[in-house]
């Protein structure tokens, strides 16, 4: 592997680093911070996805609206308290287009509700797109596709 | 099956249904709770504006409004509905109203609300409509976002909710475009579906310890027909009215 390819492959680790670092630590208003500003993130199944079927449970296709997620999180909805803890691999590097760059990674999640209960909530992989800009890599894309077609309970925090 | 429905709830599956229907997506989600305590929910026209901050705070349904609940003749179907252009009170009334009310976040607001703009579709002025066949399906429009569910048990304490959420074919990209930012509200994630996936299984853990135990409240009397508001159970009890004789209870 040429250097360039290994010094890009620690960068991306780190952005997959950063990004889940901050779901898992409730870090949620950085959230949208990783992403563009005309950004699309989709989250959906294995299911829709391979059928080309366009739903998201979340869909957003501006950062504003990831704000918005994250506004509606702490001070409108109604779930009980819970954390993720976000495991990623397996990430595969596509080619470059100009200052983009296709990606894919494997992610599982696990989640503990406020009384211990643990289940493995999801496992899958992000389809994402990233952006150059100003030194760091933000995605332009991100869609999470989740290889069951079952959500337990509910869908809060993001993936 | 035309028998089955009747005019009354058959006509608001009409004004929904009014082209070829497109599947958007379907998903799913396991709720703990039994599947009655998932169909009181559907057809309690009274908790959506206690409980969901987004249709209070962005008045998108709300008990000033113009609104009311039909029932079918057998109890067995409901469909409530909101006119949400039509207030009963002016907006100030109406916030003056809900100002106790902990739903009505009063300083939250949306960076980017553009995707609670409803397009001209139906023809009516209902913004959303509710409707529910006995004993396990769901018809909903929440504005453009249109998506039927099936409620499934899978146990006394567990139940599997089926989303399909639809458009039709005559939708240009711009209408599909806006149901699936709508979709937003609905589903696991939604803003407002995903309330009521949790509000289940707080009731059925409520449950053990208090089986003996039994409170009544006759909101809205303790009749189960058609009614020109939603501040009352009617629906709920036209439920029971259906599923007890059924049960032999």
């Amino acid at each position: 592997m040429r250097l360039e390819a290994v010094v890009r492959r620690l960068e991306l680790e780190q952005l997959y680093t950063d990004y889940v670092h901050c779901l898992d630590a409730d870090e949620l208003e950085h959230w949208p911070d990783f992403f563009t500003e005309d950004c699309l993130y989709r989250v959906t199944s294995a299911e829709n996805y391979e059928a080309g079927m366009p739903l998201g449970l979340i869909h957003a296709t501006s950062r504003n609206m990831l704000k918005d997620r994250v506004s509606a999180l702490r001070e409108a909805n109604i779930y009980e308290p819970q954390r993720y803890r976000h495991l990623v691999s397996s990430i595969k590097i596509g080619e470059e287009l100009g200052e983009t760059l296709d990606l894919v990674a494997n992610f599982i999640v696990v989640r503990t509700m406020q009384e211990g209960d643990m289940t493995l909530f999801g496992a899958g992989r992000y389809v994402d797109q990233v952006k150059h800009a100003n030194g760091t890599w933000k995605f332009a894309r991100k869609t999470v596709v989740l290889d069951s077609r079952q959500i337990d309970t509910l869908l809060a925090i993001p993936l | 099956m035309a028998n089955y429905i009747g005019n009354l709830i058959g006509s608001r599956i009409h004004r929904v249904m009014h082209g070829k229907p497109k599947i958007l997506g379907t998903t799913s989600q396991i709720l703990h709770n039994n599947w009655k305590l998932y169909f009181e929910n559907v057809r309690d026209t009274y908790h959506a504006t206690l409980l969901h901050s987004f249709f209070t705070t962005f008045r998108i349904s709300r008990l000033t409004s113009e609104g009311g609940v039909d029932i079918a003749e057998s109890g067995a179907h409901h469909a409530s509905y909101t006119r949400n252009k039509v207030d009963r009170v002016d907006q100030a009334t109406s916030d003056q109203l809900y100002a106790g009310i902990p739903s009505l976040r009063e300083n939250f607001r949306l960076a980017d609300p553009s995707f609670l703009a409803m397009a001209e579709e139906f023809g009516d002025d209902t913004t959303t409509q509710i409707l529910s066949l006995f004993p396990n399906f769901v018809l909903q429009q929440i504005q453009n976002s249109i998506a039927l569910r099936l409620v499934l048990p899978k146990g006394p304490d567990k139940t599997e909710l089926q989303w399909t959420y639809i458009g039709f074919e005559e939708d240009d990209a711009e209408m599909t475009a806006l149901r699936l930012a709508q979709a937003n509200l609905v589903g696991p994630a939604g803003y407002v579906s995903m309330e009521d996936g949790a509000v289940g299984n707080f009731i059925q853990r409520a449950i053990p310890g208090a089986e003996e135990e039994c409170s009544v409240l006759e909101m809205g009397g303790f009749g189960h027909v058609s009614e020109a508001n939603r501040t009352t159970e009617a629906s709920v009890r036209s439920f029971w009215h259906a599923y007890r004789p059924l049960m032999g209870f």
